[in-house]
Formats: C-alpha cells, sequence, structure tokens
C-alpha cells in the first residue's frame, strides 16, 4: 500500500488492490469473522466521521447550490444509469442498485485529494463537499428502505411496506433520541470531561457504539445508527476536535474493511463482465461533468467552477460498496453485481484522483478546444477561482497558557489576524482572537489553522516533543517560527530545526528581575 | 458490536470515574471489567482474548515509540545503574517473596520480575502533570522506565524459548531477537527516517507506515521465533527516532487510547477467578512493592549524584507495577508457564500500586521519607551568614542574576541540587552549597532569615511557599510563568517576577524586527 501511495493511488485503490492480491490472487488470506466484525467497525466509525462532519455552517455560503446540483445530480443518475444498465442486459432490481451505486461520490477520496491540493476551501471544493453532504442524506434514505427490504425477506406485497414502515419508524425513533440526547443529554457531562481529551475521546466512541447498538436493535443499520450518533456529537463545540482524533482510528479498521472487499471479489466473475465495466466506469466518470455542466451555471456560478465539481465527484463511493453488499446479503441482486461494482469502484477512484489532480489543466484544454460551449455557460470567473481561505499571512499561537494567552492577547491588539489553538476547550474561553479547538500534534488540525500560509507560528507548550514536532512542520511548510524553552537541553534541537525565535522566559524573567531590583534601590539604576 | 458497546460502555465509565477521583484509569477499568464478568452481561471469554491481543500489541508498540534514547542522553550512567539494579534487586526479592507463598521456581520468576518494572503510563502522566519532566529525577526516571521495559522484553524471549529440544531450537527465539534487534536498529537510524522524509505528504500514509512497520515487525518475529510481545516493541523502537516518533504520536495516540481501554476492561473481566488467597497475596506482595523499590532507588540515585529528595521522589514515583509486566504474564500464561492464579495475583498488585501512585508520592510523603533519611540524623552547623542574598536554585539564568549582585558587593550563596551547576560554579569562584533551597534545614543552615534577600529559582509551588513561609519577613523574590502561581506568591507574601510578561516584552521586540525585514 505504501507503494501505492508513492505514485499518488488513493488509499482505497490500494487497499482493494492489496485485498485482490491477498486473496483472489494468492490464497493468503480469506476472509473470516473478525475480519468482517473489524470491517464493521469500520463502516461505523466512517458513518460516524461524517455525523460529526455534518454542520449547517458549511452548507451556508453554498447551500443553495450544493442542494440543486446535489439532487438533480442524484435523480439524474439514478434514470440516466437505470436505464443504461438496463439497456446493457441487466434486470430491473440490478439496474437499479447499480444506478444507486453509481449515484454517490466518495467524501473521503474527494476531500482526501482537494486537501492534498490544498483546495478544499475552493468554490468549487465547498461545492463539491456540499453535494457529497446532500448525497450523505440520500444515502441514509436509501439505505432506510434498503433495511427495510433486508428485513421484509422480499421485494413484494404487503410486507415490504411493513418492513418500509418499520424502517422508517425506527429511524424516526433513534433520530428523535439522538437530537433530544444532542440537546438535553450530552452537552453538560461532555462539557465536564472535556479537558480530558483521552476521557473525551471514549466518551464519544462509547456514544457512538451505544446508538450503533440501539439501531441493531431497532433492526435499523449500524451505518445508520452510527451517522446518528455522530450528527448528535458534531454540534459540540468539541466536534472537530473528535473528528481528528477519530479519523486515525477509523482509517485503520476502514483500511481492513477496503481489504477485506477486495478478499471478497471474483475477478473471473469481473473478467466476464468487462465491456459492462468499462461502460460504466466511463459513464460514472463523464456523466457527473456533464450534468452539473447543465445546472451549477443556471446558479450563476461559472463554466470552470461547474467542470472541477463535476471532476472532483467523478467516483463512486464506499457507499456503494455497502449498498451492494446489502443488496447481494439479502439476495436480491448476484454476487456478480459486487465484482462489477467493486472494478468500477477501482477504476474510478483511481481515474478520478488522477483528474483532481490536473482539473485545472484539463479544463484549460477542453476550454481551448471549445467542446463547452455547447453548454452555453457563465465564462471563467476569476474571482470565483481565487475564493480561498481568508487565513493567509496570520500568527498561529499554540498553547494557552499565560504566556499563550498574553502573546494571542497583544497581537491581536497590534491588529494582527491571530489563531489561538490549544485541546483544551475552557483554555480558549474569553480570548479576543479566533480559536481552534484540537491537538497540534494532527497535521489536519494545522492545515485547518492555515499553516502553510501563517506568517508565523508561535508555540507556547512545555513539552519538549510536541515543541519539537511543531519547528519540525515549520521547517516544512517554510514558515517562520517562535518556540517556547522550558529547559536550555532543548534548545540544541530546536536550533538544528531551523527556530527562527526561542522564547526563553526563564532568561527573560531575569531581565524584569533585575529592573525590579533597581527599583528596590537592592541594585544601582 | 453489543459486546465491544458494553466494553467500551464499561470503560466510559471507568474513565469518568478515574477523572472524578483524579487517579490513573487503568486501575479503574481493569476493576470494572472485573464487576463486569461478574454481572449478567458478562461477554464471552473469546472475545476478551481477541481484544487483548490487539491491545498488547498497540499497548507495546506505543511503549517502544517512546524509547528514544536521546532523552536521557546526559544522565545515561545514572538511568542505567538505576534501571538494572533495581530491576535486578527487586525481580529478585519479588521472585524469593513468590517462592515463599508457595509458588513454583518459574511461575515465582514471572511473578517477581512482572513486578519488578514500573508503568510507563502512569510515571509519564505524572511528570506531565506535575510538570516534572525537565528536573533532573524527572529525566532519570524516564530513563529508567525505558531500560526497564528493553529488559523485561529480554526476559520474556529468554523465558519463552523452547523449554525443551536440542540447543539450535533453544537458541532459536533469542538469536530471532538479534537478528530482529538489529532490523530495528537499522530502521531507526537509517531507513524510516528517509522514508518518512519521501512520504511526509499526509497523515494517512503515515498511519499506514506505522501500522505496516508493526505488522511486518509482528510477522518476521513469528516465523523467527520471537515472542510476539517483543516484535511489537522493536517494531516501535524502529519508529522511535525523531522526526518519525513526533509525526506518529499523534495518530497512533488514538489507536492506543482505543485499544489501552478495552485491553484493560478485558482484563478485568479474566480476573473472575480470583479468591481471597490471591487478594491477601496481592496485598503482600504490594506492600514488597512500596517498602523494597523506594529505598533501592534512592540508595542508587544517591550514589549516582542525585540529591536525597531526588532519590526518593524517583523511588516513590516508581513504586507501581507496570502495564508491561501484565503483558509480560499474560504471555507466561498463554504460553503456559503460569496459570490464572499467578495471572490474577500479577494483575491485581499492578493494579493496587498504579492507583496508589498518585497518593504515595506526593511531597508530604517525600518529606516523611527525608525525615527518616540517615543524612538527616546529622545535625547540620549553621554557617556565619548574616546580610546575605540567597539564590536558591540556579537555574539557565543564574549567572544573569549572580553576577550584578557580586559586582553590586553583596555576599551571595548559591543553592543548588544539580552537581553540574555546583561544580561550574565552584570553577567560577561563586559560593555555593549544593542542597535543596527548600528544605528548612538547608534555610536554618544557610541562616536564610538573616538574609537581606531571598531569589528563588525554583519550579515547584509547594517548594516557594515553604520558602516564603520559613523566610518569615524576609523578602523572598520568585520567578514564576503562570498568573495563577504569581498571585498564590503574593498572597503568601512573596514578590512574583512574571516571566511570561519578560517574554511577552522580549518577543515583541524580535517580532517587530520580523515584521521590518519581511
Amino acid at each position: 500500500m505504501i507503494l501505492a501511495r508513492m505514485i499518488r493511488l488513493p488509499s482505497i485503490v490500494a487497499c482493494l488492490l492489496a485485498g485482490l492480491m491477498l486473496g483472489p490472487a494468492t490464497g493468503i488470506i480469506e476472509n473470516s469473522e473478525a475480519l468482517m466484525l473489524i470491517s464493521e467497525i469500520g463502516i461505523v466509525l466512517l458513518l460516524f466521521l461524517v455525523g460529526l462532519e455534518v454542520s449547517i455552517e458549511k452548507f451556508s455560503d453554498v447551500g443553495k447550490v450544493a442542494l440543486f446540483a446535489g439532487l438533480a445530480q442524484v435523480v439524474a443518475t439514478i434514470l440516466l444509469g437505470g436505464l443504461f444498465a438496463w439497456l446493457l442486459g441487466f434486470d430491473v432490481k440490478a439496474s437499479l442498485f447499480l444506478s444507486l451505486a453509481f449515484t454517490f461520490a466518495s467524501t473521503v477520496v474527494m476531500v482526501k485529494v482537494l486537501t492534498d491540493k490544498n483546495e478544499l476551501d475552493s468554490v468549487y471544493g465547498r461545492i463539491a463537499v456540499g453535494i457529497s453532504l446532500v448525497q450523505d442524506l440520500v444515502v441514509i434514505f436509501v439505505l432506510t428502505i434498503l433495511t427495510g427490504l433486508g428485513t421484509s425477506g422480499g421485494i413484494e406485497g404487503g410486507t415490504v411496506a411493513t418492513g418500509l414502515l418499520k424502517a422508517f419508524g425506527g429511524m424516526g425513533l433513534l433520530l428523535g433520541v439522538v437530537l433530544l440526547a444532542s440537546k438535553y443529554l450530552l452537552p453538560k457531562p461532555f462539557s465536564w470531561i472535556a479537558s480530558s481529551p483521552s476521557t473525551l475521546f471514549i466518551w464519544s466512541l462509547s456514544w457512538c457504539f451505544a446508538v450503533v447498538s440501539l439501531a441493531y436493535w431497532l433492526n435499523l443499520s449500524l451505518a445508520l445508527g452510527a451517522f446518528f450518533a455522530g450528527l448528535s456529537l458534531a454540534q459540540l463545540p468539541y466536534s472537530r476536535d473528535l473528528q481528528h482524533r477519530i479519523k486515525p482510528l477509523m482509517n485503520f479498521f476502514v483500511a481492513i474493511f477496503f481489504v477485506s472487499l477486495g478478499l471478497g471479489m471474483s475477478p473471473s466473475d469481473a473478467s466476464a463482465e468487462f465491456f459492462p465495466i468499462l461502460a460504466f466506469s466511463l459513464f460514472v466518470i463523464f456523466s457527473r461533468p456533464l450534468i452539473l455542466l447543465l445546472t451549477i451555471p443556471r446558479m450563476n456560478y461559472s463554466q470552470r467552477t461547474a467542470f472541477l465539481t463535476g471532476i472532483t465527484i467523478g467516483q463512486i463511493s464506499e457507499f456503494s460498496f455497502i449498498f451492494v453488499a446489502m443488496g447481494v446479503g439479502a439476495g436480491l441482486i448476484p454476487s456478480q453485481i459486487m465484482a462489477i461494482t467493486g472494478m468500477v469502484g477501482m477504476i474510478t477512484i483511481a481515474a478520478s484522483s488522477y483528474l483532481i489532480l490536473y482539473n485545472h489543466s484539463l479544463y484549460d484544454w477542453l476550454h481551448r478546444l471549445g467542446l463547452l460551449k455547447v453548454f452555453y455557460a457563465k465564462k471563467a470567473n476569476e474571482a470565483e477561482i481565487d475564493q480561498k481561505s481568508d487565513l493567509t499571512g496570520h500568527i498561529i499561537i499554540v498553547g494557552m497558557n499565560t504566556l499563550g494567552r498574553l502573546l494571542a492577547e497583544k497581537l491581536h491588539s497590534r491588529g494582527e489576524i491571530v489563531i489561538a489553538l490549544d485541546s483544551d476547550a475552557r483554555k480558549l474561553v474569553g480570548l479576543p482572537c479566533r480559536t481552534l479547538l484540537g491537538s497540534s500534534e494532527y497535521m489536519d488540525v494545522l492545515l485547518e489553522a492555515g499553516l502553510p500560509h501563517a506568517k508565523l507560528l508561535v508555540s507556547a507548550l512545555r513539552i519538549e516533543e510536541a515543541n519539537d514536532l511543531l519547528a519540525f512542520r515549520c521547517r516544512q511548510f517554510d514558515v517562520h517560527c517562535a518556540i517556547h524553552v522550558v529547559d536550555t537541553s532543548m534548545a540544541a534541537n530546536l536550533l538544528e530545526l531551523d527556530v527562527d525565535y526561542l522564547m526563553l522566559p526563564k532568561v527573560d524573567g531575569v531581565k524584569l528581575q533585575t529592573r525590579y531590583l533597581r527599583t528596590i534601590g537592592v541594585l544601582p539604576s | 458490536m453489543i459486546d465491544l458497546a458494553l466494553f467500551l460502555g464499561v470503560a466510559a465509565i471507568g474513565y469518568a470515574i478515574a477523572f472524578r477521583l483524579r487517579i490513573p484509569s487503568i486501575p479503574v477499568l481493569i476493576l470494572l471489567g472485573l464487576a463486569l464478568a461478574l454481572s449478567p452481561l458478562a461477554p464471552g471469554q473469546a472475545f476478551s482474548r481477541d481484544i487483548l491481543e490487539l491491545g498488547i500489541a498497540f499497548l507495546v508498540f506505543s511503549a517502544g515509540i517512546e524509547l528514544a534514547p536521546r532523552r536521557f542522553a546526559h544522565q545515561t550512567s545514572a538511568v542505567w545503574w538505576v534501571a538494572l539494579l533495581q530491576f535486578i534487586i527487586m525481580g529478585f526479592i519479588g521472585t524469593f517473596c513468590a517462592e515463599a507463598l508457595g509458588y513454583g521456581k518459574i511461575a515465582a520468576i514471572y511473578i517477581g520480575f512482572a513486578l519488578s518494572a514500573s508503568s510507563t503510563i502512569i510515571v509519564i502522566g505524572h511528570l506531565r502533570r506535575q510538570q516534572q519532566m525537565f528536573q533532573p529525577f524527572g529525566r532519570l526516571v524516564t530513563g529508567v522506565l525505558l531500560v526497564q521495559d528493553v529488559a523485561l522484553i529480554l526476559l520474556l524471549t529468554l523465558l519463552t524459548a523452547a523449554p525443551g529440544g536440542d540447543l539450535l531450537a533453544k537458541a532459536q527465539a533469542p538469536i530471532g531477537l538479534l537478528a530482529l534487534g538489529g532490523a530495528s536498529v537499522f530502521c531507526h537510524y537509517h531507513l524510516l527516517p528517509r522514508l518518512v522524509e519521501k512520504l511526509l505528504s499526509d497523515d494517512e500514509t503515515l498511519l499506514l507506515l506505522g501500522l505496516a512497520t508493526l505488522f511486518t515487525f509482528l510477522g518476521v518475529g513469528y516465523l523467527l521465533g520471537v515472542p510476539f510481545v517483543a516484535g511489537a516493541f522493536l517494531a516501535g523502537f524502529a519508529l522511535s527516532a525523531f522526526p518519525v516518533n513526533g509525526l506518529l504520536r499523534g495518530l497512533i495516540g488514538s489507536l492506543t487510547d482505543f485499544f489501552q481501554a478495552l485491553f484493560f476492561t478485558a482484563l478485568g473481566t479474566l480476573l473472575i477467578m480470583t479468591d481471597l488467597t490471591t487478594v491477601w497475596q496481592a496485598a503482600l506482595l504490594t506492600m514488597m512493592v512500596f517498602i523494597v523499590t523506594p529505598p533501592i532507588v534512592t540508595a542508587v540515585a544517591e550514589w549516582r549524584g542525585q540529591t536525597s529528595r531526588s532519590g526518593i521522589e524517583s523511588g516513590l514515583l516508581l513504586a507501581q507495577t507496570s502495564e508491561l509486566g501484565i503483558v509480560f504474564a499474560l504471555t507466561g500464561w498463554s504460553q503456559g508457564h503460569i496459570g490464572e492464579t499467578e495471572f490474577a495475583l500479577i494483575a491485581l498488585v499492578a493494579s493496587i500500586t498504579m492507583t496508589l501512585t498518585p497518593i504515595v508520592a506526593t511531597d508530604a510523603v517525600t518529606w516523611k521519607l527525608l525525615h527518616w533519611h540517615p543524612s538527616r540524623r546529622r545535625k547540620l552547623p549553621r554557617l556565619d551568614l548574616e546580610d546575605h542574598v540567597l539564590l536558591l536554585g540556579f537555574g539557565s539564568a543564574g549567572m544573569w542574576t549572580a553576577k550584578p549582585l557580586m559586582e553590586a558587593g553583596y555576599k551571595i550563596l548559591v543553592i543548588d541540587d544539580d552537581p553540574t551547576v555546583i561544580a561550574m560554579l565552584s570553577r567560577t569562584k561563586v559560593p555555593c552549597l549544593r542542597g535543596d533551597g527548600s528544605d528548612p534545614r538547608v534555610l536554618e543552615m544557610v541562616q536564610a532569615r538573616k538574609a537581606i534577600l531571598i531569589i528563588a529559582a525554583i519550579p515547584k509551588l509547594s517548594d516557594l511557599l515553604q520558602i516564603i513561609q520559613y523566610a518569615q519577613g524576609v523578602r523572598v523574590v520568585a520567578r514564576v510563568l503562570e498568573e495563577t502561581e504569581a498571585q498564590v506568591i503574593e498572597k503568601a507574601g512573596g514578590i512574583a517576577i512574571r516571566n511570561a510578561d519578560a517574554a511577552e516584552f522580549e518577543f515583541a521586540k524580535w517580532f517587530e524586527n520580523l515584521n521590518m525585514r519581511t
């Protein structure tokens, strides 16, 4: 997998390939009960994380276009995809499942590649994430229906209606419970333990698996329970910090989930379906930009933005595998559909990762060729392209002890844009500048604080390892840094890391002390 | 999935109790696991054992990542002496006690040596909370923990080497360990730092690299006949060089927190067999840990240049059983070397000693033990001093305090517990004395109440308050970083110099220059 990452292959594809190599190709590993449990935990954590990410703020600026384009894309893909699959010779049920599987884009893939490109905050990046959130809601709706179908044991008659009723009833009950808990039950205890990151982390996981157990008891999918659990914690002020802490855990379990998907694939089945796989892959990659080029420019956004958004969502999601696996598990579709979806997933995820990397050049090339003229859309608006985070030339201050707070207040009063960062929410209270809750150990936190565009990072922390790491990160991004030296034994390492300024409060305090001794006449003035 | 939810729920309660009572979470988790096993909700033992295996891998792996030799580079000699002597003496005494309690030879060795290593998680957490990582005894203790972990891993490899068979079979595990150790050292210094430089792009790749290293070492270790635990530990060591360890710490931290919570809860569920005999034996062995460890560590630490107080503080802090000791016992249990009873005994002693650490490793206990120290029986002579200036603690900026005072014609006396500082001062003809500047006996000896000024550069607030209380009207100037500390000192009658204000002032000057340059 590490080799795959070196050639910039997304982790999901690398995991699927690893699974293929370990399973069907060599037979070293077989899917086991333990692997299935780990895979389930991976799905739960992934959905929990998606729930945690749902925020009304994210929708506010691009909400309208994301909602419109998202729904249009879902409806159009289901209709066109279903028709396409039926024309390729699949029956109605299989066509429906395939079209559903090809509807949703992978939030994980797009966020990952956009973060690597540092374009997550661009207009098209925000619209793409907005669309993926709209899709997440549709995913929940479809998952509920599928669970209803699964429990009804068939797709006909009144039992389906009962199943759907049970699923929607259970969903309503679960949603009600978590929303009430989110408002009345969770805030106080979570605020009480907020100063202990480990406790906060274990509590959130415990809450997640408690809600998942409730969903299981209500015959709902575990993924749905996890999503609702995340949703209930998303409104807490610690949700961003929790996301950063849960992500590595999720990555570990989800990697195993995708490897196990690879293990379960049947390349022989897939090779027999070479033509449909190729056709569906091209459909997924090309239909998204086409649909969005027809919708997004109608809402006063440029053609470039529509195209880039379409390219960004040009892959199928991890949910697609879940849908199809559920359909196969419920006996609604043959296992061959799983092999097709898996291969289409691998192809589209790999292709879109590369397309996103070179999206601007691709647009310019197509634009020069005049191929986009047929859409009669608005021309590129440079203001839209350049609209990125306002975090540039700012100062990040890590560690809100007395020194950190003092520096934050003074620099803020000088008119600097200051971001105060600490992992304890209570230490951020009352600061006049912008604040960010999180641990500086996580790269994601530093990226959220805008480290690559900062003019200075100041660490007031008294933890040697954390300060060394911050100095290292600053050198990596060529950002000036000033680091608190608690003990002179730390200085050598920091100087090796090219720290610009060593803050030595113990030494500086002597100067203040000397002034005081002069004031009281102990030393001559 | 329901079992997992149950374990996590119990762990969440355990963390809340530990947070409320300000005690370590590990013993609470073990005891709650025990309660869970006794309840009708008890999950199956197979699930607990699966969790234990993954938990062990991550616990030991993360302990290995913390094994950065540069951390105790300046105290290497003291660290090795204290760690090995304490480990060996305590191990033999523990083995002897276990044999006296009726256990067989191999079981007694497991019990004795499992109890002789101290807990990295508990001690590091305590040092961080007390801001004592950079004090001489903090560095000593950190180094001792790391050496003890290595010693325990080596012993485990020797014990788990094939008991029967020919010499070649017996030598397989130690030779395998040497080979794997060599690979780990190579990865630590050469391979992984370079690989990480190339893979710096994102956290996920780094996490994958860390996990790939762990599972590669586990796999190769398995093929070479090396214990699972040793493989995990050596994988951790391979990743423990800066910046690899720094970049991975946060990522692995989440996994470690998750598996640690599950591991200790699951461990508790396996202790169900504990009977009353095991409980009183555990009480006896706990007493042994508290009676034997502090004197050994104090004696060796003093012999290697630490003060009596530092030695006692180190001894008290190291007087508990390690989580690695539990892993050691668990491995012995899975190998059939010890039974459930021995395992339960070790886990119980670990739980009790870990719980007691925050109660025992306090200033109050340290001072009480100091009164019993042989050196305290000697009456210190009062020095002929009057109208002098006392500098308690020299610190990194002591010379800038001492020099102007000497130039202004004051009689000064520096008191510091660091032998290297005293040696340097003696060379530069600055009047000095080695000792603990907050100790009332020392303050009496140096006639603190007759001084015209006391300047304290001592990090501990309680020590500063003790000095102010003793000085009775003599002006005491103390430099502190936190505003809350400054307020406490002023309330007690001292004069607080706010280091943060001074640092901000100097920073502002540098920042002005930076702005002009850019």
